[in-house]
């Protein structure tokens, strides 16, 4: 199975666009969701975590700057890590699964979604998710397609599962066999509590980090310390 | 310290020459407040010379205001577009590109990057110069055609605007082109000596002469040197058949030492004392005959005793004996500034012939501030205010104007000041001296010093192609445009002139303190968070030589790694190996007992037992203990500069680099770990309960480090996991062992008690294979190929139980991309230090350097003589730039792949390796060019730069081959078009960009480090998300 039968030959431009986006863009859209969620027997708690997720999220728009060097400028900030294969176990809560995929793509990623235990009401999402603006391109659903097929797919660079403890193990194994890149896994242990969902760290695990450096100098040089140079008192 | 007041006392100068040359260099980065302490006496105004001076300058500027043609176009274009708008810096910007640009796309392409963001608009009508207003329109309409094409919306009004644009282009960049010229031709006196002698003419008629000055920056190979060479002969001939004119003095050359050899530089301190003192005794015995003086300009602090010691040399031959005519140039932002006038005037006094000397402010103090800031000096060599300049030059004038100096040195003021220019005048009691300015520049103001001072006045006259003229161009407009600078203020009508006249003595003396508080010392740059690391400037004599005799004494030390456990060292293994050098096998630099299976498992019981006790100790004690790591590192520094020689093969910068990133990690994590450790988390349950959460290491951490950097990554990786409560089990890389253990002993030294880390020197199969498959490993941090990062997670995804965290920094396949916006001597610096610098045996280091076609047969010629002048050879010498690689393996691997790529692409330059080299592991510095990205094949980890040209219209298709490799590690992009280098910044899928300079070096808390795809897992080191990944956070009531 390749990348292309979820998304299209048109993939990669499709996602870079959405990268792109901005996080606070990005939340705004997700957020056009979040009245017209699906029922489901956690509904509440999933308006609950939801807007947390993005609230977070939103945060992640600006740059780091970071102090260094006169005559350089220097920031830190996150982009999308890629494709994203958000999947849930027999032990999955809708309000798990919702958080993961929720903030796969506040991330800027691409992602697959396979709710199970709840297919239906998984569809039902996606489709709203569609309505309100985002792109087919970036969020598909499996389609049934068996776990062991997914882990597989060639551009995978992230898992994000919904699962008890002991049950990442049968993900864990099969992606460390895979050559390339080492995919990695933001797992949410605690279907029901969220906690990790909750944690201020578990954002970053869908995001990759990208450092900027530049050299003002070269393009207009260093008229701040040059003014520095005199204003002292 | 110096006691600069003495230098009035005419004994001073009698001082043997070593006693005064002594008195130099340790000045170089010396306490600013005790130096200007020392001088402010020797500025002081005395008697009724503050009143004069006043008066006089009053009167200067009075007459300069009232003189309509005062306000040069220059001028008025410096006053409307000062650099602190946003105007004026994109029109400097274009200033130094636009003209090399070759290719009109990316020409039409720049300008609508400078032109179309800046607000023109409010410059209109600002100015009475017809010049400013003329050129506003322009930059004004141009501004906004170049924006028109902007409205993509597909309407007819927004196709009809892209048309129009699309037509413009050709006349816009034609007549912004033009607008360069005629901003050069302000600035440059000719495009060769005939035009310029001619412009000139009128000039000299009136009193005034010249210094010619050939146009052109540092040469980076020996072809431009010898070009520069040509046009100094050129020009002194010339100079000399030019005929007497009136009272005018016979013009003279001033030259550029850097343009004369490729490295002049103090690492090739034997070439510049043969090969660039032939070259310029060759332009003395041309010049001496003709009459022609010679000056040779000042460049960068860090040459200044390599330019005197060169000028002594120089000055002492036969050839300039018996000669009054060789002269130098000495920068009162200097601290050493006086020392060396005193040297100078002893130095005469001795051999007997008048030394011309130039006395300039500086024109490079931005660069060095930054320089120092950079490489963790322990101060500035220059002055951080301006008023301080302006002391130190007033301070130099009084000794150069003394009775005892005159005849010894010909004093040549240089300053635009008016203020400055009274005081000179005030403080001379003889006339023999002269002024100098810039060709351009303050004209009214030494009209008036010509008609009132009856000393010469010589103008300092660049000479060349525009081209050539542009860097220059914008240097002294950065100098002499940003808001604060006199040139400025003189031809502004709205700055009170009693602003002007103040004695820069008094407005010091007014201050709160004498150096500039906005400026902090280099250690000081991260404000109170942490101190920076620091590390001695090698091309200083009064550092590198102390620092050299401890280094050696620990060159002839035979090391002994052993494992470490619980704290003692565990000796006398079966298992032991000799570690020799990879410059030399001959030497022997150690032993190692390689660790076996039973202390494996030692080990972890030993981390095991004490984990608890750890996570529970005081996160503020661990960090206390890392932070005193990284002092002890400092005071060790010189024996882990030499470990770094003996055993990684590091050269003497890359040593001191090493040990600087160490301390950088040890003073950055804890800082780091202490916000996180802080307070307990608050987070609100789903159900709406409040719960508390705290971090705490996630166990023992087994951390796996590269050769490449022994001390840096080993103990970044360490001191993260240490410090955030994690029980560390370390696996230094097997050719390394000796700095790994000489580091473990420092740590344990530090206070890390024994339990928290262990040490297991050995390979993979014995030690990394057996820490990864244990089941209470909850982590491993690892930096090291791709292949390695998958079978240690293989092998963790084994294992029962809770996945234990990775971090994995890989592997990459670096690129630098440069369009022909980019100035090509800049992209040769960066692109040789990027690729070659350390053998190429960084992790950041360029492998593919993409150029567009339209430039790259410039690129290629530079390359070649760039490569050309590399050395290869033994480490711990000054002198070399490349040492050897880390071990037979890998020579073997670059060797091979050298060899097919001669046969499957095209080689470029090769640079020779020593009559040595067979005792080491040498590889020579090889440019390859390709046609693929895929004919490199895997990353070649050694100093080798393949070069690819892409066309500017196919620049997306490159970025998108970069991102196929799969690899994301660094990337660095020349252009100097904003837009361009953001387009590909923001499309590359790689974890560190660098543009507009070199690639490598990333520095610990203002660079964090680390890659994607296949470069890594990520966090990066040394960024604010690193120390958190060795944490977990855990109910409060769990704990």
């Amino acid at each position: 199975m390749t990348d292309h039968q979820f998304f299209g030959p048109e993939a990669a431009s499709v996602f870079e666009t959405w990268n792109r986006r901005g996080f606070a863009a990005r939340c705004d859209l997700l957020g056009g969701a979040l009245a017209q969620l699906p029922l489901c027997a956690d509904h509440e708690e999933q308006s609950r975590l939801l807007p947390r997720l993005l609230d977070r999220a939103r945060l992640l728009d600006q740059p780091i700057e970071l102090p260094g060097p006169t005559g350089e400028s220097n920031e830190l900030y996150e982009t999308a890590r890629g494709l994203t294969l958000v999947v849930g176990s027999d032990s999955a809560t809708p309000r798990a699964l919702a958080g993961q995929l929720f903030a796969a793509l506040a991330c800027g990623n691409p992602v697959i979604f396979s709710a199970e235990p709840e297919p239906e009401w998984g569809s039902r999402l996606v489709t709203l998710l569609h309505q309100v603006g985002v792109p087919r391109g970036v969020l598909v659903c499996a389609d049934n397609a068996p776990l062991e097929t997914l882990l597989q797919l060639p551009s995978l660079t992230l898992v994000a599962p919904v699962c008890r403890p002991e049950e990442l193990i049968r993900i864990q194994r099969p992606l460390a066999e895979r050559d390339g890149l080492l995919v990695q896994l933001a797992a949410e242990t605690d279907p029901d509590g969220c906690t990790t969902l909750l944690q201020p760290d578990h954002l970053h695990r869908f995001l990759t980090e990208k450092t900027r450096t530049i050299n003002t100098t070269a393009v207009g040089g260093n008229a701040t310390l040059l003014e520095l140079g005199s204003s002292a008192p | 310290m110096f006691k600069a007041i003495d230098v009035l006392d005419p004994a001073f100068i009698e001082q043997p020459l070593a006693t005064l040359w002594q008195q130099i260099s340790p000045l170089y980065s010396a306490d600013e407040e005790q130096v200007l302490r020392e001088l402010m006496p020797l500025a002081e105004p005395r008697g009724d010379e503050l009143a004069r001076i006043e008066a006089r300058a009053t009167r200067l500027i009075e007459q300069v205001r009232a003189d309509d043609g005062a306000i040069h176009m220059i001028d008025a274009l410096l006053l409307e577009y000062s650099l602190d708008t946003r105007e004026g810096i994109l029109l400097m910007c274009l200033a130094e590109a636009l003209m090399r640009i070759p290719d009109a796309d990316t020409a039409d392409a720049l300008i609508r990057d400078k032109l179309s963001i800046a607000d023109w608009k409010r410059h209109l009508s600002q100015s009475d110069s017809l010049l400013v207003n003329a050129s506003t329109w322009g930059l004004l309409l141009t501004g906004k055609v170049v924006t028109l094409d902007e409205r993509e919306d597909g309407t007819p009004a927004g196709i009809i605007n892209r048309l129009v644009n699309r037509l413009s282009e050709p006349v816009i960049r034609k007549v912004m082109q033009q607008a360069m010229k005629i901003m050069g031709h302000q600035f440059v006196l000719g495009r060769d000596m005939p035009e310029a002698s001619k412009r000139g003419r009128e000039y000299r008629e009136r009193g005034y002469t010249y210094s010619f000055d050939m146009l052109g920056e540092a040469a980076l190979t020996e072809a431009d040197a010898q070009h520069y060479f040509d046009d100094y002969v050129r020009a002194i001939e010339h100079v000399g058949a030019m005929p007497a004119i009136g009272p005018s003095p016979k013009p003279s050359v001033s030259i550029k030492l850097s343009a004369l050899h490729p490295r002049y530089e103090n690492f090739q301190r034997e070439r510049v004392m043969s090969e660039l003192a032939e070259r310029v005794l060759l332009l003395i015995r041309r010049a001496r005959p003709l009459g022609v003086a010679l000056t040779i300009d000042a460049e960068e602090a860090d040459r200044l005793e390599l330019s005197l010691a060169l000028f002594e040399q120089l000055y002492r031959d036969d050839a300039t004996r018996g000669w009054d005519g060789f002269g130098l140039v000495v920068q009162a932002y200097s601290k050493r500034a006086l020392p060396v006038l005193a040297w100078l005037a002893a130095l005469s006094r001795e051999v007997g012939d008048r030394i011309p000397v130039r006395l300039v402010k500086g024109a490079y103090w931005d660069s060095e501030i930054k320089l120092c800031q950079q490489r963790g000096l322990d101060g500035y060599p220059v002055f951080t205010r301006k008023e301080a300049t302006d002391v130190s030059y007033l301070a130099c004038a009084r000794f150069l104007l003394s009775e005892q100096v005159r005849g010894l040195i010909w004093p040549q003021f240089a300053s635009h000041n008016a203020h400055t220019v009274a005081a000179i005048m005030t403080l001379a009691e003889h006339a023999d001296f002269e002024f100098q300015r810039l060709h351009g520049m303050g004209d009214a103001l030494y009209d008036q010093v010509l008609e009132q001072a009856g000393v010469a006045v010589r103008i300092y006259a660049p000479v060349g192609n525009h081209k050539d003229l542009l860097p220059y161009l914008v240097r002294r407009l950065l100098e002499n445009g940003a808001n604060s600078s006199f040139v400025h203020r003189l031809v502004d009508q709205r700055c009170p002139i009693s602003d002007l006249v103040q004695h820069p003595w008094q407005v010091l003396s007014g201050r709160s303190t004498l150096h500039n508080p906005n400026i902090p010392l280099p250690r000081d740059i991260y404000g109170s968070e942490r101190q920076a690391s620091q590390g001695p400037n090698v091309l200083i004599q009064s550092q590198w030589q102390p620092f050299a005799a401890r280094v050696d004494r620990f060159m002839g030390y035979c090391w002994q790694a052993d494992p470490i456990i619980n704290g003692s060292r565990e000796t006398g293994s079966a298992l032991q190996s000799d570690v020799r050098s990879p410059a030399n096998r001959d030497n022997l630099v150690g032993q190692v007992s390689w660790a076996g299976a039973e202390q494996v498992a030692r080990a972890i019981d030993v981390a095991e037992a004490f984990l608890p006790q750890w996570q529970q100790s005081d996160v503020s004690a661990r960090a206390a203990a890392i932070c005193r790591l990284g002092d002890l590192l400092e005071e060790h520094l010189e024996e882990f500069v030499a470990l770094c020689h003996q055993e990684a093969g590091k050269t003497v910068q890359d040593g001191i680099d090493e040990v600087r990133e160490a301390v950088d990690f040890c003073r950055y994590y804890p800082n780091q770990a202490e916000a996180l450790f802080a307070e307990p988390l608050q987070l609100e349950q789903l159900d709406g309960r409040t719960t508390h959460w705290q971090r705490q290491g996630r166990g023992i951490f087994v951390c796996i480090s590269p050769w490449n950097f022994p001390l840096a990554i080993f103990l970044g990786q360490i001191s993260a996991a240490l410090v955030a409560g994690n029980c560390v089990i370390a696996k230094p890389a097997e050719q390394t062992s000796l700095v790994a253990a000489r580091a473990i002993e420092l740590m344990l030294e530090a206070g890390i008690p024994g339990g928290a880390i262990q040490l297991l020197p050995g390979d993979g199969a014995t030690v990394g294979a057996r820490l990864t498959a244990d089941p209470r490993i909850a982590g491993v941090a690892f930096t090291g190929s791709t292949e390695t990062a998958q079978r240690i997670n293989r092998a963790l995804s084994q294992r029962d139980g809770e996945p234990a965290t990775l971090i994995a920094e890989t592997g990459g396949q670096n690129a630098m991309i440069v369009d022909s916006t980019a100035l090509p001597e800049q992209v040769i610096k960066d692109a040789v230090m990027s690729g070659f610098a350390s053998a190429g045996q960084r992790c950041s280091a360029l492998r593919i350097l993409c150029v567009q076609n339209d430039i790259a047969e410039r690129i290629i010629e530079l390359l070649k003589g760039a490569m050309a002048e590399l050395r290869v050879g033994e480490p711990s010498l000054l002198s070399t730039d490349v040492g050897p690689v880390i071990d037979e393996t890998a020579q073997r691997g670059l060797l091979a792949h050298i060899e097919r790529m001669q046969k499957e692409a095209r080689l470029i330059a090769q640079t020779p390796l020593p009559a040595h080299a067979d005792k080491g592991y040498f590889v020579p510095p090889t440019a390859i060019e390709i046609s693929r990205i895929d004919q490199i094949g895997r990353e070649q980890f050694g100093p080798i730069v393949h070069l690819l040209r892409y066309e500017a219209r196919d620049l997306d298709k490159l970025i998108d081959q970069i991102n196929a490799a799969g690899y994301g590690l660094t990337l660095g992009i020349h252009s100097r078009n904003e837009r361009t280098a953001m387009h590909i910044e923001a499309r590359a899928r790689v974890g560190n960009t660098y543009i507009n300079r070199n690639q490598i070096g990333a520095v610990v808390g203002v660079q964090p480090f680390g890659g994607q795809g296949l470069s890594g897992t990520g966090p990066k080191a040394g960024g604010p998300h690193y120390v958190p990944r060795f944490t977990r956070l855990i109910p409060v009531d769990a704990q």
